[in-house]
């Protein structure tokens, strides 16, 4: 193996503060990944609040503005707070792992990028302690809801500087994985012997540097609108509230597949492992990845439908295509378990639930790429729905695959089994109970982002139904962190290579060393390690 | 060509076809010049490729190396801990957040990041 040429070689020691300074990119990865799930503990929190207001009609619990800055809020949280960098996060801690490399390609720009989103997300929430309140217009702050005039407070400007930091990062942690994956490859570790995960960040960084830059370049014309007197956004000056839709979706779809590829590669990881058979279909993997993130940037104005300024059929078809990689990537999957060996751990488990609740999102979303449709459903509780089965259902549950399957190389012990399956049963179920009942509010008329509602038929039960759910949801996500807790306290060691793992990074000890590899097998396939434990 | 370039090079033609399509489609300049920037990015991370980088041989791309056949070549330099990172993240989010609340902050802050650049550079020599 080739040699680290290493700046500084003083032995590790575990002083929580050298934590703080790390470039190690396990370290990083880590701190990357505890992060996001201090924001997903705020996020959850906000929904809470949020279904708790409506969980009955007329209910005063909290005020419109309140409700607006929590879903603002909640929104934001667990898009770019959360589901998103959780992504960034894993990758950061596996990717040189798996390609066999001592580290990320530019480890200070690494340690940079995980500090300039945690600031950016504190920058986010900032907004909650000035006088005028958070955020309070959306997730998406179209304008003119995003203006001075309707927005006026601080917390709006201080949202937009927070994701502009984060966009900065994301691009910055993109170019690091591109390079790192081109470029510090062990010998032998040819592209078409990469992992699928390595394959799937790869293209979850090409959609990154392709869409974000239009993120940072909206936010900042939104901010010259607000602060410094300019009109791009002000159709009475002869701007278009239109091009704010625009350019923020050229990002916003593309980052509905930067909030979904790297969970298709831990999926793709897991399923191989658990069914005791390779993966199926590699080759058609990769390329379905690929066919995703390219048609992905194609699509933006399916959420444009209704305002008549965008070429509706253009993007329905594009959008009709995508479902065709995906469905070549369940049929993958599905192939990989058929007459496999399956065992049902917890990491399969969570990962056999992304399946089914991706599956919903999956197919309700093909029903909204239908303009007819989506014009009877827009604003609806059914888009609600929608893309909570995407990234709740979906992300959410291989968010939780991807920790129970590699926490033991994190931390060299399992998670306790017991609590997992636990959880799991928990969260799927009221995962359920939380947003089928979106999908009937929404067809029977209700409107999202309301902060109350009137007695309907209907509505007021299947509201009450939602928001129980949500509290079933918070008692499965409660029983993870005793498991943690748990586990942190009488874990027992795991082992290198405690499921029989497939990729290299079972290869090496758990946790790993400081540039991760003392030795590494021969790379003759997809499969180094089963290669190493299973000589022909 | 290697699958790097191969990935760049369709990617760029896919932005071009797709620029095209949009084009003809909707007369949307928008939308026409996003897509036509994606595929200029993208072509300029083909050319430096394909023109800067073509005389790279890297050991993972060789299909029976072994890892071994890398042993001595020095790849890169690798810190283990760096205290600048976060503080040049620090200082940048106080410039950022300068910008909206305080000049003097934005200043200041704008200060501490040349120092924190300075140091970072003193620090990889």
């Amino acid at each position: 193996m080739s040699v680290a040429s290493v700046a500084e070689s003083a032995p590790r020691r575990a002083y929580p503060a050298l934590w703080l300074i790390s470039t190690d990119h396990k370290r990083i990865g880590i701190m990357y990944v505890a992060t996001t799930l201090v924001y997903f503990g705020i996020a959850g929190v906000l929904a809470l609040l949020i279904r708790t207001q409506l969980a009955a009609p007329g209910n005063t619990f909290l005020s419109a503005q309140a409700f607006n800055e929590a879903f603002t809020l909640h929104g934001t949280a667990m898009i770019f707070l959360f589901v998103a960098p959780f992504g960034l996060g894993i990758a950061n801690f596996l990717i040189p792992l798996q390609i066999g490399a001592p580290d990320m390609a530019f480890p200070r720009t690494n340690a940079f990028s995980f500090w300039l989103f945690l600031f950016g997300g504190l920058t986010i929430f900032f907004g909650l302690a000035t006088n005028q309140g958070g955020a309070d217009a959306g997730w998406t702050a179209y304008a003119p809801l995003s203006d001075l005039a309707v927005s006026g407070g601080l917390g709006q400007d201080l949202w937009a500087m927070g994701l502009i930091m984060i966009g900065i990062s994301s691009i910055l942690t993109a170019l690091n994985f591109m390079t790192t994956v081109f470029i510090y490859r062990a010998p032998g570790m040819t592209m078409w012997r990469l992992p699928i995960f390595t394959w799937e960040m790869v293209a979850t960084s090409l959609l990154i540097l392709m869409a974000f830059p239009s993120l940072t370049a909206v936010l900042a014309m939104l901010l010259v609108d607000r602060r410094f007197g300019g009109h791009f956004f002000d159709a009475h000056a002869g701007g278009s509230a239109v091009l704010y839709q625009h350019l923020f979706w050229f990002f916003g779809h593309p980052e509905v597949y930067v909030m979904i590829l790297p969970f298709f590669g831990v999926i793709s990881e897991i399923v191989p492992v658990f069914s005791r058979k390779p993966i199926f279909g590699y080759t058609g993997l990769v390329l379905a990845a690929f066919a995703i993130a390219g048609l992905s940037m194609g699509v933006w104005a399916h959420h444009m439908f209704t305002t008549g300024a965008v070429v509706n059929p253009f993007f329905s078809a594009l959008s009709f295509l995508i479902a065709v990689p995906t469905g070549i990537k369940f049929f993958n999957w599905i192939g990989t378990m058929w007459k496999g060996s399956i065992s049902f751990e917890t990491p399969m488990l969570f990962a056999i639930g992304f399946m089914l609740n991706f599956l919903i999102g999956g197919v309700t979303g093909v029903m909204v790429a239908s303009p007819p449709v989506d014009f009877q459903a827009r604003g609806s509780y059914f888009l609600v729905a929608h893309f909570h089965y995407v990234l709740g259902g979906g992300s959410l549950f291989a968010i939780f695959a991807a920790l129970y399957f590699w926490w033991p190389k994190m931390f060299g012990v399992r998670l306790d089994e017991t609590l997992g399956r636990l959880s799991f049963w928990t969260l799927f179920i009221g995962f359920n109970i939380t947003f089928f009942p979106m999908v009937l509010l929404g067809i029977l008329g209700m409107p999202r982002r309301v902060y109350t509602y009137p007695d309907l038929p209907g509505w007021g039960d299947l509201n009450a139904i939602a928001t129980g759910g949500a509290w079933l949801m918070a008692v499965g996500v409660a029983l993870f962190v005793a498991n943690i807790v748990v586990t942190a306290r009488r874990g027992v060691p795991a082992g290198d290579d405690p499921w029989g793992g497939y990729s290299l990074e079972w290869a090496t000890t758990s946790p790993p060393p400081e540039f991760n590899f003392t030795s590494l097998p021969p790379i003759r396939s997809e499969r180094p390690t089963f290669d190493m434990h299973h000589p022909a | 060509m290697t699958v790097a370039l191969r990935l760049f090079v369709s990617s760029m033609a896919f932005g071009l076809v797709i620029g095209t399509a949009y084009w003809f489609c909707s007369h949307d300049a928008t939308g026409t010049v996003l897509l036509c920037l994606m595929a200029a990015g993208l072509g300029f991370a083909a050319g430096f490729m394909q023109f800067a980088e073509r005389e790279a041989a890297l050991p993972g791309d060789e299909k029976n190396a072994l890892p071994g056949d890398g042993a001595g070549a020095e790849i890169g330099v690798f810190t283990v801990r760096s205290a600048w990172p976060p503080w040049l993240a620090a200082t940048i989010a106080a410039f950022l957040i300068g910008l909206l609340i305080s000049p003097i902050i934005a200043i200041a802050a704008a200060c501490a990041i040349v120092a924190v650049c300075w140091q970072l550079v003193r620090e990889s020599r």
